[in-house]
């Protein structure tokens, strides 16, 4: 099952939330959604859930419109918000009854669906207490598993980690890699990069409503495009940082340092490993006492750091 | 047919029912408030029935009307006032809930499921249903003890129950409607509590009981046959308006902005509409000796009502039909002519409300020739409905030269429109008794632009209302006339190139 998003456009008055947006996903794809704050990453995703229209463009999952066949992309999509609405005076139990009722399951099969959403997401324990009593972790996981209850093939989460502590985010994260296994297409937004880069096959990055890079993972972090951020190497000196700044930028291929105290320096360089064994070299050349030399792997936020300036629609 | 209904038992036969009825039965049942709502009730009747044991023989006035030939007649009286007031506040405790829920955009997740926002409405409306029910079954020992305390018989008990439950129907879809609307939780809230209580009375047991006590309890049973037959069936009328606006508007205002949301509704109200003058005919024509000057103008409530064309308007305003709608917009130029009122769309709803009122005024002189000239009712409607139109299209005016953050939702037309309305009919009024130093009396027939000129008698007044508001409704209409192109000519072209959305 693909998902396609093709010169998606959304303008409220004069304001351009989405300008032309398209890229695509695949099922057994875990795709990330990046963007600033008010880049139109919400917007996106509220029309591919049908909750919005679009001025103009479209998007389709397994070939049905959301525009023109809004009831059958239902049927395919689970959509998990930044957070669960507040409902007085239910049951986590309850909640998932109600939401798979509400999905057309019936009888047998839907007692089935939320007994296996209730195991799957690891709600059982909680399943009678009112949700209003949940700590966000454990909405976070209802949420989830609401959206998963008439099992959908394409999973669009808003967020999910925001506001969540570090153990909250570990068990999300670890609920996004099983979804991952099951073969869902999973389009998730998110502010915490470094979890996208574990959780990711592809990504894309958007400001202003438009892409600003998409594909895989690796294709971004190798900078197949040729521009990818300069590699970044940290490097550790017994000697004055100040010292090592200096005898770094005297050596051909390092663009920019800076100190980080403690006699440590990051370097940027705009060549591979051989360049970064060659400035080894000439430091040692130098004499600078180095006694940590860490080549830094970028990740998703790096990219994200390079190709946006953090700028609103 | 058969197959629908055999599904639908088979549904209820395996607890499958509606999705929303069945959560909003379950938080009822857990809520605090709903839980004090039957305590209260409980002890008014428990209290009511001691104070008759104790007074066995008392008599009591209800109304004007006294009610007390027996006590058990009186009892019954008090006993169903305590049950009007739980359904009062069970409708109060479902708009609030309503609004809540539209405020938390718990709807937003609702809609990314597969219901529709009819079952929304239908379900909230059968859970209030059901605990009206349970109410009921609460007070039944009550009740039976009324007839045991004779005074009254069986066939005014199932009366009175009768009339409660049209009463706690209309309060509870009017209670949905308000909280569908797109205003603010305070405004909505003190809406509210207004409204339940003022719909519920007007149009619910109030008329229903004093006519049943007047009628049925001073002969000890319900005398039908001293109905006349076209009051009775100018009372259904109103009765099934009364729910069916406000449910069909409930459904619209959940509805997607893209669907064709104002269709259902458009054509409920032209049916309701086409019926109660067909009503009115059969009136006319079995009299043959003309209709009384009430029946017109009741015909005329159910479709040109001036909050519906208010509504409509002003809701619809932002509306741009999606793809899947504009498919069904027919090719041929009269098809699409004909069928252009009733696609979703503030000018599709001006151009709707008119063309009714255009039907109202040639039906009503066909019906009554002398209409025009002998009834004021006939000259009010025509003012009242043309000060609606001009309130929220002048709104739709200055709305549209707001700031983007003021004029998104139908929120900012609707309160504008308000103070317009509260503006015309009271200002004048004010300065005019400041300026003559007089008792202040608010004359509200006589201020132009005054929505409440239905409200006065004097008829001297209608000539210069009808001049005020032509005028006005002419200038509106003139300075929306492009928008009113525009919009038609989405409808020009064969749906499959009609291009959708707009360029900033």
């Amino acid at each position: 099952m693909k998902v396609e998003v093709v010169g998606l456009r959304r303008y409220f008055g004069r304001t351009k939330a989405v300008d032309g947006i398209s890229f695509s996903f695949d099922t057994g794809h875990v795709f990330g959604f990046v963007g600033p704050n008010g880049s139109g990453k919400t917007t996106t995703m509220r029309i591919l859930a049908t909750l919005d229209d679009p001025t103009s463009g479209d998007a389709f999952v397994d070939g049905m419109s959301v525009r023109e066949y809004p009831e059958e992309v239902r049927r395919r999509l689970g959509f998990v918000p930044d957070a669960l609405p507040e409902h007085a005076d239910i049951t986590v139990h309850e909640y998932l009854d109600f939401f798979a009722r509400s999905y057309g399951l019936k009888g047998l099969d839907r007692r089935r669906a939320v007994e296996g959403v209730e195991e799957f997401t690891n709600v059982i324990g909680i399943r009678e207490k009112l949700l209003r009593e949940l700590s966000k972790g454990m909405k976070q996981r209802v949420s989830v598993g609401r959206a998963l209850i008439h099992d959908p093939e394409v999973l669009i989460m808003d967020e999910p980690a925001a506001g969540l502590d570090p153990r909250a985010r570990i068990e999300l994260r670890e609920l996004l890699g099983a979804l991952g296994e099951r073969n869902k297409a999973i389009l998730i937004s998110s502010h915490i990069l470094t979890e996208l880069t574990e959780i990711c096959n592809g990504a894309v990055i958007i400001e202003k409503g438009r892409v600003l890079r998409t594909g895989t993972v690796e294709a971004l972090l190798k900078g197949d495009d040729g521009t990818s951020p300069a590699e970044r190497v940290r490097v550790r000196s017994l000697g004055p940082g100040e010292e090592l700044r200096r005898a770094l930028l005297e050596i051909p291929g390092v663009t920019e340092a800076r100190c980080m105290g403690n006699g440590t320096v990051e370097f940027e360089s705009e060549g591979g490993e051989a360049l970064a064994a060659g400035i080894l070299q000439a430091l040692v050349a130098k004499g600078c006492p180095v006694v940590e030399f860490l080549p830094l792997r970028p990740d998703l936020e790096d990219i994200f750091m390079h190709v946006t300036k953090g700028e609103v629609a | 047919m058969k197959r629908r209904f055999l599904a639908w038992w088979e549904d209820i036969r395996t607890g499958d029912l509606n999705p929303v009825m069945v959560r909003e039965l379950r938080q009822y049942l857990r809520s605090r408030f709903a839980n004090w709502i039957v305590i209260l009730m409980l002890a008014g009747l428990v209290l009511v029935t001691m104070g008759f044991f104790a007074e066995a023989r008392s008599r009591v006035t209800v109304t004007g009307v006294e009610i007390a030939s027996g006590s058990g007649g009186a009892m019954f009286g008090m006993v169903a006032g305590v049950l009007s007031i739980a359904s009062v506040l069970l409708a109060l405790y479902t708009a609030q809930r309503m609004g809540a829920e539209r405020d938390r955009q718990n709807l937003d997740l609702l809609f990314t499921t597969i219901l529709r926002p009819g079952q929304v409405v239908r379900g909230k409306l059968f859970a209030g249903l059901a605990m009206f029910s349970l109410f009921l079954s609460l007070a039944m020992p009550f009740m039976t003890m009324t007839y045991m305390m004779r005074g009254i018989d069986v066939r005014v008990i199932l009366w009175g129950l009768l009339s409660l439950a049209v009463g706690s129907t209309l309060a509870l879809s009017g209670a949905i409607l308000l909280g569908c609307l797109p205003f603010g939780p305070l405004f909505r809230r003190g809406g509210i509590a207004f409204m339940v209580v003022f719909v519920w009375l007007s149009l619910g047991v109030v008329p229903f009981m004093l006519r049943m006590g007047s009628r049925a309890f001073r002969h000890s049973g319900v005398t039908l046959s001293g109905w006349d037959w076209q009051e009775a069936s100018t009372i259904a009328a109103i009765l099934v308006c009364a729910f069916v606006v406000p449910y069909s508007l409930s459904i619209l205002l959940l509805s997607h902005a893209r669907s064709n949301r104002f269709f259902p509704f458009r054509l409920t109200m032209t049916g309701l509409w086409l019926a109660s003058m067909a009503v009115v005919a059969a009136q006319v024509y079995i009299s043959s000796g003309g209709v009384a000057d009430v029946f017109l103008p009741l015909w005329f409530i159910p479709g040109m009502v001036f909050f519906l064309a208010l509504l409509q308007v002003s809701e619809s305003m932002e509306d741009v039909p999606g793809p899947r709608v504009l498919r069904h917009v027919p090719r041929s130029f009269l098809g699409r002519l004909a069928s252009f009122p009733f696609f979703t769309g503030g000018i599709q709803g001006t151009v709707w409300a008119l063309a009714l009122l255009v039907g109202y005024g040639a039906m009503a002189t066909l019906l009554d020739p002398e209409a025009w000239v002998q009834g004021k009712e006939y000259g009010c409607i025509a003012v009242i409905f043309g000060y609606a139109v001009c309130y929220i299209l002048t709104a739709r005016l200055i709305s549209a030269r707001l700031p983007l953050s003021l004029r998104q939702g139908a929120g900012t037309p609707w309160l504008i429109t308000l103070y317009m309305v509260a503006t015309a009919a009271f200002v004048p009024v004010l300065v005019d008794n400041m300026r003559d130093n007089r008792t202040i009396s608010f004359d509200l027939g006589s201020e132009p632009g005054n929505l409440f000129a239905m409200f006065r008698g004097n008829e001297d007044h209608y000539e210069l209302h009808l001049l005020v508001a032509g005028i006005w409704l002419g200038a509106v209409l003139l300075l929306n006339l492009p928008r009113l192109f525009r919009t038609f000519a989405a409808f020009r072209r064969p749906a499959e190139e009609v291009a959708t959305g707009s360029e900033p």
